[in-house]
């Protein structure tokens, strides 16, 4: 027994709410300390600015931590788990610790929801990974709504420096009603066409639309890569017609594929498929190349929705 | 187009090998052992099968060690054409290669996110 609980690792998911500085500081310097101290290999990905403060707690063990700026490396929340996936595999047979802070108020809607899907998907693809992770949450800044899934999408609390189980947690295939509910539905005036077999017009009605949103030529064609995948998807494996629909705002212009498919994979999109995977290509290229990716899927269907920003930062 | 190698394309026998959906293959051969495909059009799922079947005929051919691939006149390339192109060059053994040319952006894209590190198709920036 003893062997197969080393071998299944030591997992953890734990949820900081904190309100000040010294609220964050001191538990999470505190963690990222007792790894050190263990030899653990650490990764930090926060917010730049909240970096600084923890780099300057942890003064020359600093050196020691990996740090990322996760409002580029988590812009797209789906780009997280690989990169965390990497680091884990990186130093394969250790117990590693990651601090990860994907939620930050000034995020959009539809980004907020993906962070918590991100959040819950956690559970599921690292589960029996030696890892430990926290992810903080500023509760002075955050919706009170967004703290409650976030009670939902971590099997533990950390309070207090210490760790207590927490109740509303939804197990690892649970999603909050937030990002597994339908989607918001598009805008009345949006775009709206049925594919049956030809992909090409498909492709040259969002590079049409994606140049008149002023999309450079360089994410214009990813774009039209990205939504053509996925509307292959349809044809490969859905047999129904596809819809496609693409609308705009001030911020950024959308593509949705809704089709009668099924994707069963949870974590599709968000795995580095094999060099020679038989599948898994499309969907992984399709999270890489969208600023920001949404997928719904049940028996009655599948809908992608894929964001890029007009003014990217 | 083919530059350097393939400009003197007019001594060269030309065969239209496929013409499936939107995607037309043109095979050209040059002794000793080189091949030129020409791809035009748009490589999608409609075509797939033809040009896996092409490029599997050619890695069959042992006497075949050199295949340049022209894709300058493609619109358009979706991932699994790219992926056929990645696997059938990683078939080919010693001794035997397969250089891309005039890859579209989204060719480039697919290779940097899914085979960056897969080597053995020979992208060429000419």
């Amino acid at each position: 027994m003893a062997e197969s609980a080393v071998a299944q690792g030591t997992f953890g998911h734990a949820a900081l709410f904190y309100r000040t500085e010294d609220d964050y500081v001191t538990p999470i310097a505190g963690f990222l300390r007792e790894g050190l101290e263990a030899g653990e290999p650490a990764f930090v990905a926060v917010p730049a600015a909240k970096a600084a403060l923890l780099r300057e707690a942890l003064g020359p063990d600093a050196g020691r931590v990996r740090f990322a700026d996760m409002t580029a490396m988590g812009r797209n929340p789906a780009w997280i788990i690989p990169r965390v996936r990497a680091f884990v595999d990186e130093h394969s047979g250790r117990h590693v610790r990651y601090v990860g802070e994907p939620v930050w108020e000034t995020r959009t809607a539809a980004e907020l929801r993906e962070a918590t899907k991100h959040e819950a998907l956690i559970n599921l693809a690292f589960a029996g990974a030696d890892a430990d992770i926290l992810c903080p949450y500023d509760t002075a800044r955050l919706d009170p709504a967004v703290i409650a899934q976030a009670h939902q999408t971590h099997p533990e609390l950390l309070c207090d420096g210490l760790r207590e189980a927490s109740a509303a947690y939804s197990g690892p295939l649970g999603l909050p009603s937030s990002c597994s509910s339908p989607l918001p539905c598009p805008p009345h005036d949006a775009m709206s066409f049925t594919y049956t077999t030809d992909l090409s017009e498909v492709r040259a009605l969002v590079e049409k639309h994606a140049r008149d949103a002023g999309l450079t030529d360089a994410r214009a064609a990813d774009l039209v890569l990205a939504v053509s995948e996925v509307a292959a998807n349809t044809l490969r494996h859905a047999r129904s017609p596809g819809t496609l629909s693409i609308w705009r705002d001030d911020d950024e212009i959308v593509c949705e594929i809704h089709d009668e498919g099924t994707i069963t994979d949870p974590l599709a999109g968000r795995r580095r498929p094999a060099p020679d995977a038989a599948g898994g290509h499309g969907l992984w290229l399709v999270h890489q190349l969208c600023d920001l990716v949404e997928l719904r899927s049940d028996s009655n269907g599948t809908t992608v929705r894929m964001h890029m920003a007009l003014n990217p930062l | 187009m083919v530059s350097d190698a393939w400009s003197e394309r007019q001594d060269m026998v030309s065969d239209l090998v496929s013409d499936e959906g939107t995607l037309r293959i043109i095979k050209q051969c040059r002794p000793p052992g080189q091949v030129l495909l020409e791809l035009t059009g748009e490589a999608d799922l409609r075509a797939e099968a033809a040009l896996c079947a092409v490029l599997a005929g050619l890695a069959a051919k042992p006497v075949v060690t050199d295949i340049h691939v022209d894709l300058s006149g493609l619109r358009f390339i979706d991932v699994a054409a790219t992926r056929s192109l990645v696997l059938a060059a990683a078939t080919l053994g010693p001794g035997r290669r397969m250089v891309v040319r005039g890859a579209p952006a989204a060719m480039r894209r697919t290779m940097e996110f899914c085979w960056a590190d897969y080597t053995a198709l020979e992208v060429s920036s000419g």
